[in-house]
């Protein structure tokens, strides 16, 4: 499997080779002599902007290839700009200079793993709906067990946000993780399923919790965590006591249904 | 053990580009139907799929129940049939638990295929969603480059399926 996406990926890379020998070779007719670090870098650039192309066709199925398409295809590229030439060939594997390829090329990986480990942590959450029945007088969580976890802090939070006043025994009914180790967390508290879609902005991090009141207006407690990017949709489904809960964001929707008011 | 049903209607999702046009005639909808019978308190008696892709009827799909734990797992396989395109198929790994107390926990990952839902059902009443990832569905098309750096999908879903016992 892993095989015959590489297969494909070197296939998908077959123009971008062509192009960037030409642009090489252009390139050394017009300077008249061996310009290896030239022929590298106008490989590397050819090479972004052809990942760039195949992703604004090919969309989140780039993400299925077997080696990462961007480093893939600037080195690719950058190679086959460099072998495009036997006297920049020869010019390149001179030390100094092929330190420093070597080195530009590990930049290139290293900062490419480490920029796309923190915009998917950055994009990670949890959300967890919480049911508030009512009929309970005095505010409390349902000790009855489960593994939707919230922490001591957050339950405390939820309380406080709530307020004294307020009673309701607390259940959390749902939890939808993106990633295992979330970077967000948001919680919604909700008396009833809703009636008509309600928007809320994720926040950039830390903790957001969202309360629905009794006569169905929502308020929020941020306790300091920053507006974000995201959105969270409460969308009513119809003919059913059901909410759909949405998040969008760069790397399109996730949703989960639940039903508050279902007894 | 495995129930499959009929296929639910396929859409695809606000694609405006006309360069994706072709891409509609792939495969672009997925439904994974779970039907549990029985009280999920003492045992669960059927696990069932369904899917809503044309071609899906060569997908690998195996389901397996632990009766100690309680724990069943669903695996559909990987598969190729466009050789041009990074697969743009089924690669969904899925662990399902089922907890006596009525929770059940979805737990896994979705790569190359524009939208998966998972839907379940109990003791025959409504189909409810589970799950629905949606890559395609973006805010902005200028953003799309992003998906270079795009990991693999995972999901955590957590709900109850029966109330708890009181």
């Amino acid at each position: 499997m892993q095989l015959l996406s590489l297969t494909v990926e070197l296939i998908w890379s077959l123009p971008l080779i062509v192009l960037s020998v030409l642009v090489s070779q252009t390139l050394f007719k017009i300077t008249q002599t061996a310009r290896p670090t030239l022929g590298v870098m106008s490989g590397t650039g050819l090479g972004i902007l052809y990942a760039v192309a195949i992703s604004l066709f090919a969309g989140p199925m780039v993400t299925a290839v077997a080696i990462p398409l961007l480093p893939f295809m600037a080195t690719v590229g950058a190679l086959a700009g460099l072998l495009s030439n036997t006297e920049n060939l020869r010019q390149a594997i001179k030390p100094p200079r092929v330190y420093v390829f070597l080195g530009g090329a590990l930049f290139l990986w290293i900062g490419f793993f480490a920029l796309r480990d923190n915009i998917t942590s950055s994009n990670s959450y949890r959300v967890v709906v919480v049911k508030r029945n009512t009929l309970s007088e005095s505010l409390q969580w349902d000790t009855s067990g489960g593994s939707i976890n919230l922490s001591e802090v957050e339950r405390k939070r939820v309380q406080e946000a709530i307020g004294s006043i307020d009673g309701g025994l607390l259940t959390p009914v749902l939890s939808l993780n993106s990633d295992e180790h979330p970077h967000r967390t948001v919680i919604i508290v909700m008396i009833s399923d809703v009636s008509k879609p309600i928007h809320f902005t994720m926040p950039d991090s830390g903790v957001v919790i969202f309360i629905q009141d009794q006569d169905g207006t929502w308020r929020e407690d941020r306790c300091g965590a920053q507006p974000g990017r995201n959105d969270l949709t409460l969308v009513p489904v119809s003919g059913s006591n059901v909410t759909r809960i949405q998040v969008a964001g760069p790397f399109g929707t996730q949703s989960s249904e639940v039903s508050i008011s279902h007894k | 053990m495995a129930k499959f049903y009929s296929a639910l209607p396929i859409s695809f999702g606000g694609v405006e580009v006309s360069s994706r046009k072709h891409l509609a005639r792939l495969p672009d909808d997925f439904h994974i139907c779970l039907e549990f019978i029985g009280n999920v308190d003492t045992v669960v008696t059927c696990v069932g799929l369904c899917h809503g892709q044309a071609s899906a009827d060569q997908v690998g799909v195996s389901a397996s129940r632990n009766p100690a734990t309680g724990e069943v797992t669903v695996t559909l396989d990987d598969r190729v049939s466009y050789p041009l395109l990074p697969s743009p198929d089924i690669d969904i790994t899925m662990t399902i638990v089922l907890k006596q107390n009525g929770e059940i926990t979805y737990t896994g990952n979705t790569t190359r295929f524009p939208r998966i839902t998972v839907l379940e059902r109990s003791d025959g009443g409504s189909w409810r969603q589970v799950y629905q990832s949606n890559p395609w569905a973006r805010p902005f098309y200028y953003q799309t480059p992003l998906w270079l750096f795009g990991h693999t999908p995972t999901f955590v879903v957590t709900h109850r399926i029966v109330p708890a016992t009181p």
